[in-house]
């Protein structure tokens, strides 16, 4: 097995390509651990409970006409739950680069900067319902 | 597409012009994300995992820059005066580029603080809320800050387009330096000449320096060009605008 640099990641938010514009991405998955021990039991003890997760990325804020800033606005404003895509490499899906696709909900907008600085947004997104995992 | 350098973003909050008092600004909206999972979800592929649906939105936003006194519009005399006023009317972006992206909202100045460490330029900083619905509104900058002393058209004609059924029109308005007074309409026609205006706001006669948010004007406007013009003047008055429809 290799390691992997992350130099193509792709990210697609509501079905478009936005990874030009990708400074960071990560997705997060958790499941609760509910607590199932009893009587008798030395050790705790847990359960899986309720998976969820987040998509969580950084942009390179961009205000032309139909970029970053109208995507992420027009999902926030809108506020309905939009499809995503993440792939650790541009490059066409496969088992050594799984895509992982969901849908989450656009619960954040951020603008600004520091003089001097690249504006970007860093945003959490919300995943709603599965995250899924396809190598094909 | 063309990422940005944060090097010429503005700020007009009422009659203040804080772009040259301010060197960072953080605006933020977020929606509650509810938990709608149940035992069975829509789609079975779904089960086990947590749903979630947008409830209500809120705006938040922080500033800061250097501190400085002065009887004109100044950090100091600006947000202590105003602390915990509502319904202050907020124009920013991040470009100051009449026809690019501005988002347009009344704000609650909600902190202050000013002054710091020995040997440093004084700072001050500042959060705000939204204090109205909507609580922000994505536009574009009308007219940048400058100076205006004659009737005609204020600042850049900018193709929003059209306002939908379900959709209104929105404008703020800075009078950052008055004179004596001045009248402004915001119109809209169909075509980049504005050879056949209609007026849809009329903001003034202002007579002192000040903030205004328009009454929205709700849709169906089919005319998808939108600009501001004096309409009456007395005086050379400092000024500055933005459009939104939403």
């Amino acid at each position: 097995m290799a390691v992997k640099a992350l130099l193509s990641m792709f990210l697609s938010v509501g079905g478009t390509d936005i990874s030009d514009h990708v400074r960071d991405c990560n997705v997060t998955a958790d499941a609760t651990a509910l607590s199932s021990e009893a009587m008798g039991d030395a050790w705790e003890e847990v359960t899986g409970g309720v998976k969820s997760g987040m998509l969580n990325f950084t942009l390179l804020d961009d205000f032309a006409a139909s970029s970053i800033d109208s995507i992420i606005w027009s999902a926030f404003n809108t506020g309905t739950n939009v499809a995503f895509e993440v792939r650790p490499d541009s490059a066409v899906v496969g088992t050594s680069n799984p895509k992982y696709t969901g849908s989450v909900h656009p619960g954040q907008w951020r603008m600004g900067g520091q003089y001097n600085t690249m504006a970007q947004k860093q945003l959490s997104w919300k995943i709603s319902g599965a995250l899924t995992r396809a190598t094909s | 597409m063309a990422v940005q350098a944060v090097l010429n973003a503005f700020l007009y909050c009422d009659e203040w012009d804080a772009t040259g008092d301010s060197r960072e600004l953080a605006l933020s909206a977020d929606s509650t994300a509810l938990d709608a999972t149940t035992f069975r979800a829509a789609v079975a592929a779904d089960n086990g995992w947590e749903i979630t649906q947008g409830g209500a939105k809120k705006f938040t936003g922080s500033f800061n820059g250097f501190w400085r006194a002065a009887t004109t519009p100044a950090p100091d005399a600006e947000l202590f005066t105003n602390l915990g006023v509502t319904g202050r009317v907020l124009t920013q972006g991040m470009r100051e580029s009449e026809g690019t992206v501005a988002y347009l909202s009344r704000i609650a100045q909600i902190s202050y603080r000013e002054f710091g460490a020995y040997n440093t330029l004084a700072p001050f900083s500042l959060n705000v809320v939204g204090s109205h619905n909507p609580g922000l509104v994505r536009g574009a900058l009308a007219k940048a800050a400058g100076a205006v002393s004659a009737t005609g058209a204020l600042g850049t004609g900018i193709q929003l387009g059209a306002v939908g059924a379900s959709q209104f029109l929105y404008a703020t308005f800075h009078l950052l330096v008055a004179a004596t007074t001045i009248t402004v309409v915001v119109e809209s026609d169909d075509n980049s000449g504005f050879t056949t205006p209609t007026t849809r706001a009329t903001i003034g006669p202002l007579t002192v320096a000040g903030g205004t948010w328009i009454t929205p004007v709700a849709g169906a406007i089919t005319d998808d060009w939108w600009r501001m013009r004096v309409t009456a003047i007395t005086g050379t008055h400092t000024v500055a605008g933005a459009i939104g429809i939403q």
